[in-house]
């Protein structure tokens, strides 16, 4: 019975997660109209449009691309959110109960590596490439930070599977009793989807970086993997650090639902409140504050994790 | 600005201005934004290319390479005066919604570039000025011809099998050269401008780049012979203009959309409220910690960086809404660019050049400086 329940549920869960993606860019857009003083609602409803003319639009080709890598990077990054949000348990339903969730979610967090990167080299153009550049330089400032971040539930959990980390957090969440893990792992998550204060892959001052070069469809993929990363990340840290589906009155699958978009809700106000941080000075800020930081983390876990069995 | 365009298909447009046509881009901008309309960073994700002014010999071939890099379905237009902004929205919408005409031009296109050299290129600023271009600027709305039922792909003729230089493409590779570290690293040569988002009209910047490091540059103007004039750059709209124009590069979306309809209040006459909101939005900006550590270094003038600059024509346009005195902001000769850009990053670079006012005329005006444009052309 689980397993039909499982399977069903791996089935709708893109769609699920494309849903979150559209409302996440419908707030952003609709935000972004409020700021410039531009109509709110047709604002709101830009996802839908924007849809329907890429969808309408002529692809693009650019003359020497490396056409099969630049095609992987982008249809690429949607499906890694897919597969980052396969490993999410949803109450009783879990389509991908492995006993290394967390390294899963690794993996594919390091797969953004290379599809960002082939996005921005795959088109032989030179803003893109520089935009494959930013994101490789942004990588190295979040991603050793970022692994330390996740080890810190499994070590509270002694468990590297994502129900044991649910059950773990009974009655404190991580995100209480491990702060700046929980911080470091929301900061990363908007880094590797290249949002907000990360978006300089992407930015104005590159033509549009990765995305410069891209029309029609691979333009849809790329802006609907970015969205969907987002969504991803956010309903992963549920199960990692707010304490998977527990809460009172609603069922579990339900309070899954509401912590990732209350995450997702934080992401975007906070996000759309700064400027973007230049990712030469973002390795300065990983490498000397963050990283010692969440390895002083990493320890005062282990040390309350042994304390607590001893 | 009573435009009444269908919000229901918002245009992504590609604006060019054409040197000393600042109030009319400006103008532009400030329509669109209140019709829903969506400003386009680069070819690829826009509709309609509107040229702000009449562009000289030079700009008008760029134009036509940006142009041919935009996909179909897609629309241009030329405007010199706001009155006439209105009809330009409409009509580019009812251009983009005739499917039989895009699709036919489309096919035109691909036909009539067998080899996909002219069409597909490196990016919107780069331009080989002695291609040729056979201008198929308004086929969109004339050609009925060609009734054969095709997607709107139109790019298969783009297939590669036939180029065997060597270089993907028939492009030669990048060259080799010495990165600061001592380790070889590609060097590309590349233009940057005219027609560049957040870019002082006119200006080309002609740079070598190892990795996204500006290590060699020359500047330029397009059409030297055709305005040698700068445009009065006084008044509140301007100055929030270039305020926004800092802010976009630093990747600060929110402040630069505040900006930005700050600077359309002005400009369309609603003094009061452009006052009330700008206040609290210049406290925002001195006030981020992020912004200053994220400017930290960028110097444009001895002890002027980006960030006082920013902050300087903010106050600029507080003090010209309000009606007091203010300095204008000094203006930078078009060869003092260079000097502020070699060895910078090209975000850092691109941060410097919207900090300065570009004036067009050089110090002292050499053949030597024109001689080398030329040269870099094809790097």
């Amino acid at each position: 019975m689980v397993d039909v329940g499982n399977a069903v549920w791996a089935l709708i869960l893109p769609g699920v997660v494309l849903i979150l993606a559209v409302a996440t860019a419908s707030g952003n857009a609709a935000l972004g109209a409020r700021d410039r003083g531009t109509p709110v609602h047709a604002a709101a409803m830009s996802p839908f449009r924007e849809t329907g003319r890429l969808l309408r639009q002529q692809r693009r080709s650019v003359l020497g691309a490396d056409s099969l890598l630049w095609r992987i990077g982008g249809s690429g990054l949607i499906v890694a959110a897919f597969l980052a949000a396969l490993a999410v348990p949803i109450g009783a339903l879990a389509p991908l109960d492995i006993p290394v969730g967390v390294v899963w979610f690794n993996a594919v967090d390091v797969s953004l590596w290379a599809l960002w990167w082939l996005l921005g080299w795959g088109g032989n153009s030179v803003h893109p490439l520089i935009g494959g550049y930013r994101f490789l330089a942004q990588a190295l400032a979040y991603e050793i930070p970022l692994m330390f971040a996740l080890t810190a539930p499994a070590i509270g959990a002694q468990s590297l599977r994502l129900t044991d980390v649910v059950t773990a957090q009974q009655p404190v969440w991580f995100a209480l009793t491990m702060p700046v893990a929980f911080i470091v792992y929301c900061v990363s998550v908007t880094a590797f989807s290249a949002w907000g204060p990360f978006a300089l892959p992407a930015g104005t001052d590159i033509a549009g970086g990765v995305l410069g070069e891209l029309s029609g469809v691979d333009r849809l993929l790329v802006l609907a993997g970015r969205w969907c990363l987002l969504v991803a990340g956010a309903a992963f840290a549920v199960p990692m650090f707010l304490g998977g589906g527990a809460g009172p009155l609603l069922p579990p699958a339900l309070w899954v639902l509401v912590k990732t978009c209350a995450l997702l809700a934080v992401f975007l106000l906070l996000g759309r409140a700064m400027p973007a941080i230049r990712p030469q000075r973002l390795a300065e800020l990983g490498w000397v504050l963050v990283l010692p930081l969440v390895l002083l983390q990493l320890l005062i876990t282990s040390v309350l994790t042994v304390m607590g069995k001893g | 600005m009573g435009v009444t365009t269908d919000p229901r298909h918002p245009l992504h447009l590609l604006l060019v201005e054409v040197p000393g046509n600042g109030a009319v881009r400006i103008g532009v901008e400030a329509a669109a934004a209140a019709a829903g309309h969506v400003l386009g960073i680069h070819p690829a994700e826009s509709d309609v290319l509107l040229v702000c002014g009449t562009p000289g010999p030079e700009l008008h071939a760029v134009i036509d390479r940006i142009w041919d890099q935009m996909p179909y379905p897609k629309h241009r237009a030329m405007l010199t005066s706001l009155e006439e902004i209105g009809t330009v929205f409409t009509t580019s919408q009812e251009t983009l919604a005739d499917r039989r005409a895009q699709r036919s031009a489309a096919r035109k296109v691909a036909v009539s570039h067998p080899d996909g050299q002219d069409h597909e290129d490196r990016g919107p600023d780069d331009e080989h000025l002695n291609h040729e271009h056979p201008d198929d600027a308004d086929d969109t709305k004339h050609d009925h011809d060609h009734d054969h039922d095709m997607p709107m792909g139109g790019h298969d003729h783009m297939s590669m099998d036939h180029m065997s230089m060597s270089g993907p493409g028939g492009y030669p590779l990048a060259d080799g050269a010495d990165d600061r570290d001592g380790l070889e690293m590609d060097v590309l040569h590349r233009r940057l401008g005219p027609i560049l988002p957040v870019w002082p009209a006119g200006v080309v910047l002609d740079v070598t780049l190892a990795g996204d490091t500006i290590t060699d540059a020359s500047a330029s103007m397009v059409d030297v012979d055709d305005h040698g004039r700068a445009e009065s750059q006084n008044g509140a709209a301007s100055a929030l203009d270039q305020a926004a124009q800092v802010l976009t590069l630093a990747g600060w979306g929110t402040a630069a959309a505040r900006t930005l309809r700050a600077r359309d209040l002005a400009v369309t006459g609603r003094l009061e409220q452009a006052r009330e909101r700008l206040r609290p939005l210049i406290r925002r900006i001195e006030r981020s910690v992020m912004l200053r550590w994220s400017l930290r270094g960028l110097q444009v003038r001895p002890d002027v960086d980006v960030r006082t600059v920013l902050l300087a024509r903010l106050g600029r346009a507080d003090a010209a809404l309000n009606g007091r005195h203010f300095e204008p902001e000094p203006a930078t000769l078009i060869d003092e660019i260079p000097a502020l850009v070699e060895g910078r990053d090209i975000g850092s670079a691109r941060l410097v050049v919207a900090a300065l006012t570009v004036h067009p005329s050089r110090r002292t005006d050499t053949t030597d400086q024109a001689g080398r444009t030329k040269r870099h052309q094809h790097g």
